[in-house]
């Protein structure tokens, strides 16, 4: 990492002696800015009745704490996702904006869907790793208001995130949406025939799995250092119940392993269904692209950017070739998510 | 109506001839009470509008009809009495004008000609007020902008002693009020860190009525602090006053009629005409970070009106605040156009000068403690109170919008002076 210009190190002690400190992690002024006065703000309604003393003294050890790259989300105990405010805390992952962009795109779809429109029953979710639930808790915050409401399943193997999300539906939801979500401890990897019987009634299956291969350099210092690598990076588990397939092998890299898992849980189905898959490069947006292609044949399938309902900027690409099928690209920014929409009535492959 | 004024007229000159100072006192009332033909067939319309609505309503409530009915009320009424009283001018004119009438008489009508007159002026006063339309957007809540303009480092300080000025004005008012956005220059932070820009949101239905007035350039005039000599620093912020939307479902909605999806409204902006951006992670994103930068950046393309939001750590709240503020700019920007041909015509005419963004509208002297404005003329003494948002400066504001009205209503005449002139 650069070293930090010393006039801005000097500029910004000059503002506040405490912004050098949160200057290290953010790298730029405004952002430092922003950030003290959250963990300001933070101090005063958190612990009120403080005296101003003390106050200062909380602030500073909270400003040593972010200089230490710790993430800003642990250390204020919350991050915004959509309307709602998710907990968080050390050994789940943060929720990322990009992620907040795609699954507002899609409740925003489900909407306006015209087969789902007239539907009179629930909607059904499976979220996928499903971490501190925010995914699957903005959806059913967005979607509870539709004719048929709304049911919310999400699967994860770690105990702090299953925890955590049961917290966060408590914390989030107003009581009359509270039964409409249940988070299980499930491995995606090691899903049984049974599971993917469960699988087959989901409308929309979503998931953000761990998709980072280890050696990637492109991971900042406070994810490695703080966030739980679980939720991260998917080689630790490549050995474990699963086992890649000879073919599968063929396109896919070592972190690419939950991909076809999420895949082979959609492929059963009699109802029209939505998967949508975060991605973390264009390189892997076009192995799930190719791995969609294998596992639902008759989908249709497309990638939608960090921001998929803005307008694309003129450089960006609204289609990309991939095996001779063209693919559209949706919205702007880097390569985020894969979406197959599979129609009704179409065979299990 | 055109023969009105022109009997009223003839009558005049013939009652000139035995010139009395009573009658001369009436010569000039009269050419006051004469109204221009077409403030008085927009009254008229009006009239006929309010009886023809009141006679279907009885038969048939309607909840929006018996709303009009409210507004046209005022103006029916004052028009009848304006009328009464103008027949019986034209009756007394027909007393003394024919020449069989004795001269006992004559005087009794020459005096009841005056004491009517009088009284017509009044009516046409009243009548004129009656008329004025409600400023459209006087039952919304509102934005206050301030932000420092000449004069450096103290007019910061200033902008927020204007911004302390109003949030306490608003408590006292019982307005509700919360600070949307507040920029440091520097990013200091703390009670009396410079101001950059701040905005305040007085969610209260009226309150664009309530404060309108005081969009304009304020005037300060001390010992700045940071002065060692102990010069005197003349330094200006500018506050921006805007019609502001409440938020969809609000109590007021229903109030402004204000639909955001109806391309007519002021408020429409096209959402495919604005430009979102959001601040990008740099790098991979998605997993590879966890930034909390959430700052949102809109931009109307027709206009190029740009507004940013980063004040929140929520992007969905920054992106709500945005939009916001980006309409209401853009509808007071619409408005503003829209007048600019009136205000022009107005300029014209009788020099008045629209009073506006750029113009200088109150002192605040410390030196000598006094607030002064300078479209009412009126001067307090107590600055402290009035920098507490206390009854000081609700006597100032008062008078500003007394002064306001005032100007409404003889624009109106003017513009229909104008408008008969031009026909
Ligand atoms: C990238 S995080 C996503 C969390 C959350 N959905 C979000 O978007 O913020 C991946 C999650 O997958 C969980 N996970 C890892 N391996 C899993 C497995 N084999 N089965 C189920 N969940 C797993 C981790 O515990 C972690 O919570």
């Amino acid at each position: 990492m650069p070293r930090l210009q010393h006039a801005l190190l000097l500029q910004a002690y000059a503002l506040s002696p405490l912004l050098p400190l949160l200057l290290r992690v953010t790298r730029d002024l405004p952002s430092a800015l922003n950030e003290l006065r959250w963990l300001r703000s933070h101090v005063i309604n958190a612990i009120p009745k403080q005296s101003l003393h003390r106050q200062h003294a909380t602030l500073v050890k909270l400003c040593r704490r972010r200089q230490a790259a710790e993430p800003l989300q642990y250390i204020l105990g919350s991050q915004p996702f959509g309307e709602l405010d998710i907990r968080c805390r050390k050994g789940v992952l943060i929720p990322r904006l990009e992620t907040e962009a795609y699954s507002q795109h899609l409740a925003e779809q489900a909407l306006e869907s015209k087969s789902w429109n007239g539907l009179k029953r629930k909607l059904r979710v499976l979220d996928l790793c499903s971490g501190s639930g925010c995914i699957s808790l903005l959806l059913l915050h967005l979607l509870r208001r539709r004719m048929g409401g709304v049911d919310v399943v999400g699967w994860d193997i770690s105990k702090q995130a299953l925890a955590l999300s049961n917290e966060n539906v408590r914390h989030s939801l107003g009581p009359e949406d509270r039964g409409h979500v249940r988070y299980e401890d499930r491995d995606v990897l090691a899903s049984t025939e049974k599971d993917m019987h469960n699988a087959e009634a989901f409308d929309i299956i979503i998931c953000n799995p761990p998709y980072i291969h280890t050696e990637d350099s492109s991971v900042s210092r406070s994810v490695r250092k703080w966030e739980p690598g679980l939720a991260l990076f998917p080689a630790s588990q490549a050995t474990g119940p699963y086992q890649s397939s000879e073919a599968l092998s063929v396109v896919c890299a070592v972190e690419d392993i939950f991909y076809e898992r999420v895949l082979k849980l959609a492929t059963a189905h009699d109802v029209e269904k939505i998967v949508l898959m975060e991605v973390g490069s264009k390189e892997q947006a076009i192995r799930v692209v190719q791995l969609a292609a294998m596992f639902l044949p008759q989908a249709t399938l497309e990638i939608w950017r960090d921001a998929p309902d803005q307008i694309s900027e003129s450089y960006e690409v609204a289609s990309i070739l991939v095996d001779d099928q063209n693919y559209s690209v949706k919205g702007s920014g880097l390569f985020r998510a894969v979406v197959a929409r599979c129609n009704q009535h179409q065979n299990p492959s | 109506m055109f023969r009105t004024s022109w009997i009223s007229r003839r009558c005049l000159e013939m009652i000139r001839k035995p010139a009395s100072g009573r009658l001369r006192r009436f010569n000039s009332t009269v050419t006051q009470s004469s109204f221009s033909p077409a403030l008085l067939a927009r009254a008229r319309g009006m009239a006929i509008e309010h009886d023809k609505l009141s006679k279907e309503t009885a038969e048939t409530f309607d909840a929006k009809t018996s709303k009009r009915i409210g507004e046209l009320k005022g103006v029916a009424e004052a028009l009848k009495e304006w009328e009464d009283a103008q027949e019986s001018m034209s009756e007394l004119q027909g007393l003394l004008k024919d020449p069989t009438t004795d001269a006992e008489l004559r005087d009794l009508a020459a005096d009841d000609l005056n004491s009517t007159a009088a009284a017509l002026d009044a009516l046409a006063k009243r009548l004129a007020t009656s008329l004025m339309p409600k400023h459209p957007f006087e039952d919304m809540p509102c934005l206050i902008e301030i932000r420092p303009g000449a004069g450096g480092g103290e007019a910061a300080i200033f902008a927020g002693d204007l911004l302390r000025m109003y949030t306490a004005y608003c408590s006292r008012k019982g307005l509700r009020s919360t600070l949307l956005k507040y920029d440091t220059a520097d990013g200091a932070q703390g009670e009396n860190a410079p101001l950059a820009e701040a905005i305040i949101e007085v969610e209260s239905p009226g309150a664009y009525g309530e404060l309108r007035s005081e969009a304009g350039i304020h005037r300060v005039q001390r010992v700045p602090v940071t002065e060692k000599q102990g010069r005197t620093h003349t330094s200006a912020v500018s506050v921006l006053v805007l019609p502001s939307l409440p938020t969809s479902g609000s109590e007021g909605l229903e109030m402004h009629e204000v639909d955001l999806n109806d391309p007519t409204s002021d408020y429409y902006v096209n959402p495919a005409d604005v430009r979102t951006d959001v601040m990008r992670a740099r790098g991979a994103g998605g997993q590879h970070v966890n930034t909390t930068d959430s700052a949102v950046r809109l931009t109307h393309i027709p206009t190029n009106t740009v507004v940013s939001m980063q004040d929140g750590r929520s992007q969905h709240q920054n992106r709500a605040k945005a939009w916001l503020l980006l309409r209401s700019r853009l509808a007071q920007a619409k408005k503003e156009a829209r007048e600019e041909e009136v205000v022009a015509l107005r300029r014209n005419v009788i020099g008045v000068a629209k009073m506006g963004r750029g113009d200088k509208v109150r002192t605040y002297n410390y030196g000598q403690q006094r607030v002064s404005d300078h479209r009412s003329g009126i001067t307090v003494y107590n600055l402290d109170d009035v920098m507490e948002g206390g009854a000081e400066l609700n006597k100032v504001i008062q008078s500003v919008k007394e002064w306001l009205g005032e100007r409404e209503i003889e624009m109106l005449l003017t513009e229909n002076e104008i408008y008969s002139k031009k026909k």
